[in-house]
């Protein structure tokens, strides 16, 4: 009983102290929550990042002209073989092309010194996907620090994490450190949005060569539409072929030049 | 501790999930660039996995809304007469029942499906984890009827804290 009336006595001071208490605590909390959320808004690199939608995009393509040598290379300018690749970042396709078959010819053909083939690679921005053009601009940023093919490899292999996100720029930002870039570097290439024109300018050049779906491949010229994504064995023999035809035309061609190393 | 202790900490617990999963709720819409991840760097994997929404709306909203929704019951569990009243008791066990069940749900995608952990789903997580443990007395006063002052539970509770 005296236990019950002990509390009694003292709870109203002891209730309005642990009010205010209370109080005080959701106070600071709120305080502390909403300057978090403020403070968050304006920190990370390229979170303030505005990023062009495909309208602005469409915008900016009516202006330029089609441009082949808005194209990154790699490989050697003597190279035999000339593959010109035309892919959306976003399109599934193209990250299935690319994770497979796309890496290994440039592993045995394009990379090695000497290799016999020159790979252009264009985007070609389809509409329907939102963050393809940025995930350009990511590319082609990255390539300011010579890390545009290890960026773009990335980008396709991590395409399920950004292509279809409505806030790609953390998925960006984590490839952007992945790849060794000075993020900060990084992150004003793709806030000045560097290289918009360029990636209107590749898809023109797309265009003017009748491409309309991705990825298309021309080897030497001669249109390789990849949208049932072919076989890496099919594509080697094409390219073995187009050796064959350049060393019965040209001795040793095959094998002369330098490795390029085109970012 | 004291029932108007133990609701306090709900209350508590509750505003400190409302940042977290607005944080996580505007980031999902767009309004942050990136989430502050860390080292581990696995939150925009869970959030843009698939099942980073459920039902049509992102899981950060069903958070945020579950957040506030566990938040007013609890004020009101708080703020005098109400706060003794049966319902608020179930109310308080249905939401932290279903929050912690939802939230195991979502670490089990993360750890076997995704293979990625987002530190502020972790926050998250703890929080709900915290606030269900707080409401389990709650389930005794739901079986009572709803606690009165100088109800048994109620008295058991004060004495001690003297």
């Amino acid at each position: 009983m005296s236990q019950k009336q002990r509390p009694q006595q003292s709870a109203p001071a002891k209730k309005g102290g642990g009010n205010r208490a209370f109080l005080i605590v959701i106070a600071l909390i709120v305080v502390a929550g909403v300057g978090w959320l403020v403070m968050a808004r304006g920190g990370g690199i390229g979170s303030t990042t505005a990023l062009p939608t495909p309208q602005e995009f469409e915008g900016i393509a009516a202006t330029v002209e089609a441009d082949k040598s808005s194209g990154l290379v790699q490989g050697s300018p003597d190279a035999p073989v000339e593959i010109l690749e035309f892919a959306d970042y976003s399109c599934p396709h193209c990250g299935t092309f690319s994770g497979f078959a796309g890496k290994l010819l440039r592993q045995n053909y394009v990379e090695p010194a000497g290799g016999p083939v020159r790979w252009i690679t264009f985007d070609f921005v389809l509409g329907g996907f939102p963050n393809t053009v940025s995930a350009s601009m990511a590319a082609r940023c990255a390539g300011e620090q010579g890390a545009y093919w290890a960026y773009h490899d990335m980008l396709f292999s991590r395409q399920n994490q950004w292509a279809r996100s409505p806030n790609p720029e953390g998925a960006f930002n984590e490839i952007a450190e992945d790849v060794g870039l000075d993020t900060g570097q990084w992150g004003e290439c793709m806030t000045e949005g560097r290289y918009i024109e360029q990636i209107a300018a590749a898809r023109k050049y797309g265009e003017s060569l009748g491409v309309g779906s991705t990825p298309t491949l021309f080897i030497n010229g001669e249109r390789i539409d990849l949208g049932g994504v072919e076989p890496y064995s099919h594509i080697e023999g094409l390219i073995q072929a187009e050796l064959a035809a350049s060393s019965d035309g040209s001795e040793g061609a095959a094998t002369g030049g330098d490795s390029g190393g085109g970012r | 501790m004291t029932t108007l202790t133990r609701r306090r900490g709900i209350v508590l617990a509750a505003l400190v999930g409302l940042f977290v999963s607005t944080y996580l709720y505007l980031y999902s819409i767009g309004f942050y660039g990136e989430l502050a991840c860390g080292a581990s760097g696995g939150c925009s994997v869970v959030q843009a996995s698939q099942y980073a929404y459920f039902m049509g709306f992102s899981v950060a909203g069903w958070g945020l809304g579950w957040y506030l929704a566990v938040l007013a019951v609890a004020v009101l569990a708080v703020s005098g007469r109400r706060g003794d009243a049966r319902w608020v008791s179930i109310a308080l066990v249905a939401l932290s029942t279903g929050g912690l069940l939802f939230t195991i749900y979502l670490k089990a995608l993360e750890i076997f499906v995704i293979h990625a952990i987002c530190r502020w789903c972790v926050v998250s997580a703890v929080l709900a984890a915290i606030i269900f443990l707080l409401c389990l007395p709650e389930w005794k006063r739901m079986r009572n009827g709803g606690a009165r002052e100088g109800a048994p539970e109620a008295t058991s509770e004060t004495a001690p804290a003297t």
